[in-house]
């Protein structure tokens, strides 16, 4: 993580946020040391009482993959291929979310909302034409994929320029100020 | 909120929401930054992968 001076705002990416909340018990020392990072990171902000914004497919992302973490625990699915068994298994049996995963996944939105609502401001952006028109074009200049795309959109139609996300493909954004090493 | 923050939040058209700023104790957001166990193996490349 950059060690510079804050900006006023700044952008959180999917990667970010999930990293953050993950517990590290499982995983590799390079995974291990990036989670530490992130939530590092995140009380750096809370700290120094600087805003944050995010678009909210971010949100939509964190509630995957606590769904699919639950199904993984719930049927021991624990390899590298978990949360494909995961998907499989949501696919083929929706059944399978059953009260005690609703009442898991209640917990982990109420974490999530813990996180958020401890920075002295906090933005949520939402779906706009702007955002949607801006995508496309971001799409062809960095080589993004869609997703990624809205990610950089939403920050860039409000003026800003500082990026925290774990995610190596937003190396191709050359002008904007990426505040993650992955290295 | 600055007025870079307000000039920020104009720019959108409305279609940004401001969450309420809540007090939560040191212990308690340090239990909410490590509340999600992903199985063993999964990298961030899947994570992403997953949410497509």
């Amino acid at each position: 993580m950059k060690n510079d001076p804050l900006p006023e705002i700044l952008f959180l990416d999917s990667s970010f946020i999930i990293s953050a909340l993950i517990n590290p018990v499982n995983g590799s020392p390079r995974k291990v040391k990036e989670l530490d990072a992130a939530q590092t990171f995140v009380k750096r902000i809370i700290e120094e009482k600087k805003a944050v914004a995010f678009y909210t497919l971010a949100i939509t992302a964190y509630w995957n993959i606590a769904l699919l973490s639950e199904l993984c625990r719930k049927y021991s699915y624990s390899d590298y291929r978990a949360f494909q068994s995961a998907k499989q298994k949501l696919k083929n049996s929706p059944s399978c979310l059953t009260d005690d995963i609703k009442e898991r996944l209640d917990n982990h939105k109420k974490s999530f909302e813990t996180i958020y609502e401890s920075f002295e401001v906090c933005f949520k952006i939402e779906s706009c034409y702007e955002i949607h028109s801006l995508a496309y074009k971001l799409i062809k200049k960095y080589h993004l994929e869609s997703y990624d795309a809205l990610h950089i959109a939403s920050m860039q139609v409000g003026g800003e320029n500082d990026f925290v996300s774990f995610d190596d493909d937003f190396k191709r954004c050359y002008d904007i100020n990426l505040w993650c090493d992955c290295d | 909120m600055t007025k870079k923050l307000e000039k920020f939040k104009s720019k959108y058209n409305g279609a940004i929401q401001v969450v309420e700023k809540r007090k939560h104790s040191a212990k308690k957001i340090d239990e909410a930054l490590q509340s999600l166990s992903i199985p063993k193996g999964v990298t961030l490349k899947q994570i992403k992968s997953c949410v497509r």
